[in-house]
């Protein structure tokens, strides 16, 4: 009896060795199930990170600052916080994640220069719709992980663009331009995000020592 | 309560990360942003990070500009040397009209002062042997014969001694086969010219050791060859050596004729009323002096 079962588990054993890592239940639960989100052990001693992301997303905007002070083209950018936002939702934890959506937000925040809390609500509200697409969207390969950059930048220049729209007097509201700008630099936003996110990926084992949560 | 709080910690942080800014921006929405110390010391503490890339920026950008003006530049030279060719050639062409207009002009003049018929010649060719030839783009069809004089308004060039249907050859005053009897201007002693083969000098010939010949004499045909006109300039005396024995004198002539830069000729087809010698009475910059 013994044997039979220990054979059954070797089966068990070899035919789960061709199918693909079967996530842990609470990145299961992060992903599908949403919210309310698993806690992941040891998370907590993770959360001085959003700091470090935050920091990140900083020099970044300071970075572009610089390059757009000789490149004023408004098709010609990057949307720097959805990049950082790319990795935060599909790479980091729950609390940690909304943590530091809600940082790179406020960061956002400084160079929008609209009114405060705009960017950081856009962010955690981004991240947690990013936390309804099923995993299997952003596992493999380029163009998926591209497509959802492409969405979350979209998504976050709109809802920018809109917030502004629906608060300014129609004067002020970004012009025309603004609008236009909006499909070429999230095109630029997802081809920079996909690589972008790997070397994130790389600081996170770095600083976590351990793999990313949602890529285990 | 602790059970529910801890249950749904999650869910919570998110609310409050949802509802404290989308508060902060109701309650902000339409007042102007002013930055609290902690967002001015944030960007402050960063600023050198977009100073230095600007920096950089900056950097690159002039270093690619630098490299298309110097493109640019490139390109531009290749066209303006072009120009410069094209005008340079046309400069050229400009400067070789007006002095083939001026040669031309005092060939007319030069040939409406002289009695009997002239034509003028372009030269075509140049004696390839040791021989100092030329030939002429004119020839029996225009009236050319063997032994006409060809000169210039400077001075004696040479005779006719070859002629085709279109061109005709003509031996150089300074071949050193030919011979031109001659005189000295100022002091009418009669001598003979003989060719050296050399383009700047000629010889003094058949000239009798007293005679009246000095440096700087100019020499004109005599027209008693029966091929010259009278009064043509040959050229100009140069060195005389007097030596104490021998009956004539040694000396050189300088030629009054440009010979390597001749590019037009006149040949007299007759030589006047008489039908002899033509008698040359016009103006000469040699003998102007």
């Amino acid at each position: 009896m013994d044997g039979a079962v220990a054979m059954d588990r070797g089966v068990n054993r070899l035919f789960r060795s061709r199918l693909p890592p079967r996530p842990r239940p609470h990145v299961r639960r992060a992903i599908l199930g949403s919210l309310p989100l698993g806690p992941e052990a040891g998370e907590g001693r993770r959360v001085w990170r959003c700091l470090l992301w935050a920091a990140i997303a900083l020099v970044l905007f300071q970075i572009e600052a610089g390059i757009k002070l000789h490149v004023p083209q408004p098709y010609l950018r990057v949307d720097v916080a959805s990049m950082v936002l790319f990795f935060v939702a599909l790479d980091l934890g729950a609390i940690e994640g909304a943590l530091s959506a809600f940082a790179v937000g406020f960061v956002a925040d400084l160079f929008v220069l609209g009114p405060p809390g705009m960017c950081a609500f856009l962010a955690v509200a981004i991240w947690t719709g990013a936390h309804l697409i099923p995993p299997r969207a952003f596992r493999s390969g380029w163009f998926g992980p591209g497509t959802l950059a492409f969405v979350f930048s979209l998504a976050f220049q709109v809802g920018i663009l809109g917030l502004e729209t629906m608060n300014r007097p129609s004067w002020e509201a970004p012009g025309r331009m603004a609008w236009a700008s909006v499909v070429p630099v999230a095109a630029i936003t997802a081809v920079c995000a996909v690589p972008f996110r790997s070397l994130l990926r790389r600081l996170d084992r770095m600083t976590s020592g351990e793999a990313s949560l949602r890529s285990r | 309560m602790l059970a529910f709080l801890k249950r749904y910690r999650e869910l919570l942080l998110v609310l409050t990360l949802l509802l404290l800014p989308l508060g902060t921006w109701l309650a902000n929405a339409q007042r102007g942003r002013d930055l609290s110390a902690f967002e001015k010391f944030c960007l402050a503490a960063t600023s050198p990070v977009r100073d230095a890339t600007a920096r950089l920026m900056g950097f690159a950008l002039d270093l690619w500009h630098d490299y298309v003006d110097l493109r640019r530049v490139r390109e531009e030279n290749e066209i303006l040397r072009e120009a410069v060719a094209e005008l340079q050639l046309r400069l050229n062409q400009r400067i070789e009209a007006e002095k083939e207009n001026e040669r031309l002009r005092a060939l007319v003049e030069f040939s409406r002062s002289a009695s009997g018929r002239i034509v003028a010649a372009e030269i075509v060719g140049v004696s390839p042997s040791h021989r100092r030839a030329i030939l002429v783009a004119k020839g029996e069809r225009d009236g050319v014969r063997k032994g006409m004089p060809v000169f210039t308004a400077e001075g004696v060039v040479g005779k006719v001694v070859a002629t085709y249907a279109n061109t005709s050859e003509v031996q150089l005053v300074v071949d050193s086969g030919s011979a031109v009897a001659a005189r000295v201007q100022r002091s009418r002693a009669r001598l003979t010219v003989r060719g050296t083969g050399e383009d700047g000098r000629m010889r003094l010939a058949h000239i009798h050791r007293t005679a009246d010949v000095l440096e700087g004499d100019v020499i004109v045909t005599s027209g008693t060859d029966g091929v010259f006109p009278k009064g043509l300039v040959v050229g100009r005396v140069g060195r005389i050596e007097r030596k104490p024995y021998g009956m004539e004198l040694e000396g050189e002539v300088i030629p009054a004729v440009d010979i390597a830069g001749l590019e037009e000729v006149l040949i007299a087809i007759s030589s006047g009323e008489d039908e002899g010698p033509t008698a040359w009475t016009g103006p000469s910059p040699w003998t102007a002096e």
